[in-house]
């Protein structure tokens, strides 16, 4: 939640990897919005007045650090990727971005450098411990219910092979953040994509970009 | 003495027979028989698709990427004879149209 000014506040955003633009705010989104504002931040959320709907995509790429810099081909400058940082970091990309195309130096490590191999910052390991942590909390954020014998170890060891099972199928050795790894797991678009990309990069090929998806966005005020 | 390729259907069967598990389990697959119900799983749809484009080297188009179409050795094969198709109509159009 942001606050605007004015009595208007901000809330959102869906978080939803999709592999084609899409600008559509789903019920299921305006339920999430709703419910766990009212839950989790302020429950007289419940009578304020909707303003305006918001949706929109946010560029995300595999390995959630954004592309920033020159393209191979002249003239052509990228600057995406920024998920759900772009808009804090909009101040520090901007004056990065300036200089850049001003023939300046730029402000920011050129980690970021569009035609790079992905960053690596975790494990496999890791990243299936990540995504039995974010799926378990979305289970519970949710309300979901187990037969009253489940405990949340097994839930834990359900989600964990599911993890292992996704990284056996897509061949993958690079570790993926789990909203990536869910994306790559829950859908034959996704996990094309992801295998593809990830096959290209172990075989030494050229890297043209990171693999891609965006992610739907909707916001109220 | 030439050697003749399988066919895409028996290409199809045997990759299903690997990601099912249905090798040695004397199971005999017939080109209709529903996989999902063979306890096909969106993970192992999954391993299955991305096997069959590698080894028939070919590329199912954004529409058939879909659970109806890796329902059978029937309809995956048909979806692979389209793909291919589609990939040979694209060769002869920019044949005549090279530039495009």
């Amino acid at each position: 939640m942001v606050p605007q000014g004015g009595g208007l506040e901000y809330y959102g955003a869906t978080n939803r990897l999709v592999h084609t633009i899409s600008s559509v705010t789903w019920m299921a989104d305006v339920r999430f919005l709703a419910q766990y504002s009212m839950q989790q931040l302020d429950e007289r959320v419940a009578s304020h007045e909707i303003m305006k709907w918001c949706s929109g995509n946010r560029p995300v790429t595999l390995d959630g650090f954004p592309l920033v810099g020159w393209m191979p081909l002249a003239g052509l400058y990228l600057m995406t990727g920024t998920y759900r940082d772009g808009f804090h970091c909009a101040p520090l990309l901007a004056e990065h971005v300036a200089n850049e195309l001003q023939g300046k130096s730029g402000i920011i490590d050129p980690l970021f450098q569009p035609m790079r191999k992905p960053v690596a910052t975790r494990t496999v390991e890791w990243s299936i411990d990540e995504y039995v942590q974010h799926s378990l909390a979305g289970w519970f954020e949710t309300g979901a219910q187990a037969a009253p014998q489940m405990t949340t170890s097994q839930l834990a060891d359900y989600y964990r092979n599911m993890a292992v099972q996704a990284y056996g199928q897509l061949g993958a050795d690079y570790a993926l953040g789990p909203d990536i790894l869910l994306y790559a797991q829950g859908n034959l678009h996704g996990a094309r994509r992801v295998a593809r990309y990830l096959r290209t990069i172990r075989g030494g090929g050229e890297v043209a970009q990171p693999a891609r998806s965006s992610t739907g966005t909707a916001g109220a005020r | 003495m030439a050697v003749s390729q399988p066919s895409v259907a028996d290409t199809v069967r045997r990759l299903v027979a690997v990601q099912l598990n249905l090798n040695g389990a004397g199971h005999e697959l017939c080109p209709d028989e529903d996989l999902w119900r063979l306890g096909m799983t969106s993970l192992t749809c999954l391993g299955l698709m991305l096997s069959i484009e590698d080894t028939l080297e070919i590329e199912f188009p954004e529409e058939a990427l879909q659970d109806s179409t890796f329902r059978s050795i029937n309809t995956i094969s048909a979806a692979v004879e389209s793909s291919r198709k589609q990939v040979t109509q694209i060769a002869g159009e920019k044949r005549i149209h090279p530039r495009s």
